[in-house]
């Protein structure tokens, strides 16, 4: 819970000076290369994490698969939820 | 991009397998959360600068709810299979809840199970992939909410190029604010999944 709270302060920083802060520019080179190399310097510790633990050496086929299967079972379960909803704002004649 | 990002991925596993680096090991869950700050804090300025919140707040109700649909497909269909992947339906919720958003997710995944956190790697890279192709494919036969709901949270590069191959502008439109919905609730999806 703490985590999550961190999280939500850093991102409404974040936000906050995104919305308030002028001097920000909208879009920024620098911003959009440091972004990348923090993207990139987590994926290599994460997978030097990954490739480190022998837990994960073990069951790599499997969770692999889970975490492919779940994705296509996520994204029927949103595709036809949303669906749904769509369908109804549409039967109701409500603009969709 | 996508390529890149799975060889770096690749390399560090290889790095890691072979323990050339033990200081990293040291490290790493500190280097870890500071990237996932770092990223949440930029990823909230562009929020800003690109003006998500007051979009959210002009939104029509409709895509608000797609959005909450979408998340709640989620969870409703991840919860229901579990069982048939011999997962319990709280690692089924864990490896989902990121929605797409593998910066964000396996790292926070990683301290609670890091065999949970290879599957949400692979889960929110397949979203995206799959996403980026059906997207474009399917855009006459289905409507664009929906379609844009496959992606999850990771909707921008699929939005991008489905309007590039479409030239559909909707893709961009449901992309960016169903995507900035989905996005805000995921450190709050990923956290309660968790503490479950």
């Amino acid at each position: 819970m703490a985590i999550m709270i961190k999280l939500g302060a850093v991102m409404g920083i974040g936000i906050l000076i995104g919305t308030k802060a002028d001097w920000v520019p909208c879009e920024s080179r620098a911003r959009s290369r440091f972004q990348k190399i923090v993207l990139f310097v987590l994926l290599l510790v994460l997978g030097y994490q990954l490739g480190s633990n022998k837990e994960i050496l073990q069951s790599l086929s499997i969770m692999g698969l889970r975490g492919f299967v779940l994705a296509i079972i996520a994204m029927l379960g949103s595709f036809f939820s949303v669906r749904v909803v769509r369908l109804f704002f549409e039967r109701r004649g409500m603009p969709s | 991009m996508i390529a890149v990002m799975l060889l770096i991925m690749t390399a560090g596993f290889a790095v890691g397998y072979l323990e050339v680096l033990p200081i990293v090991d040291v490290h790493a869950p500190d280097l870890i959360m500071i990237c996932i700050y770092l990223m949440m804090f930029v990823a909230g300025i562009d929020m800003g600068k690109q003006g998500v919140i007051d979009d959210i707040k002009n939104a029509r109700g409709p895509i608000i709810a797609y959005a909450l649909a979408t998340i709640a497909g989620t969870f409703a269909s991840v919860g229901l299979f579990a069982p048939l992947l011999a997962l319990s339906i709280k690692d089924a919720f864990v490896v989902a809840s990121g929605m797409g958003w593998y910066s964000l997710s396996v790292g926070l995944i990683l301290e609670y199970s890091p065999a949970l956190s290879m599957a949400a790697f692979v889960y929110c890279m397949a979203r995206e992939l799959f996403a980026l192709f059906l997207m474009p494919l399917l855009w006459r036969r289905f409507g664009i909410p929906e379609l844009v709901s496959i992606a999850g949270s990771a909707t921008i590069n699929p939005s991008i190029a489905a309007t590039a191959a479409t030239g559909d502008q909707a893709f961009m439109f449901y992309g960016m604010l169903s995507g900035s919905i989905v996005s805000l609730f995921v450190p709050l999806l990923v956290s309660c999944s968790i503490a479950l």
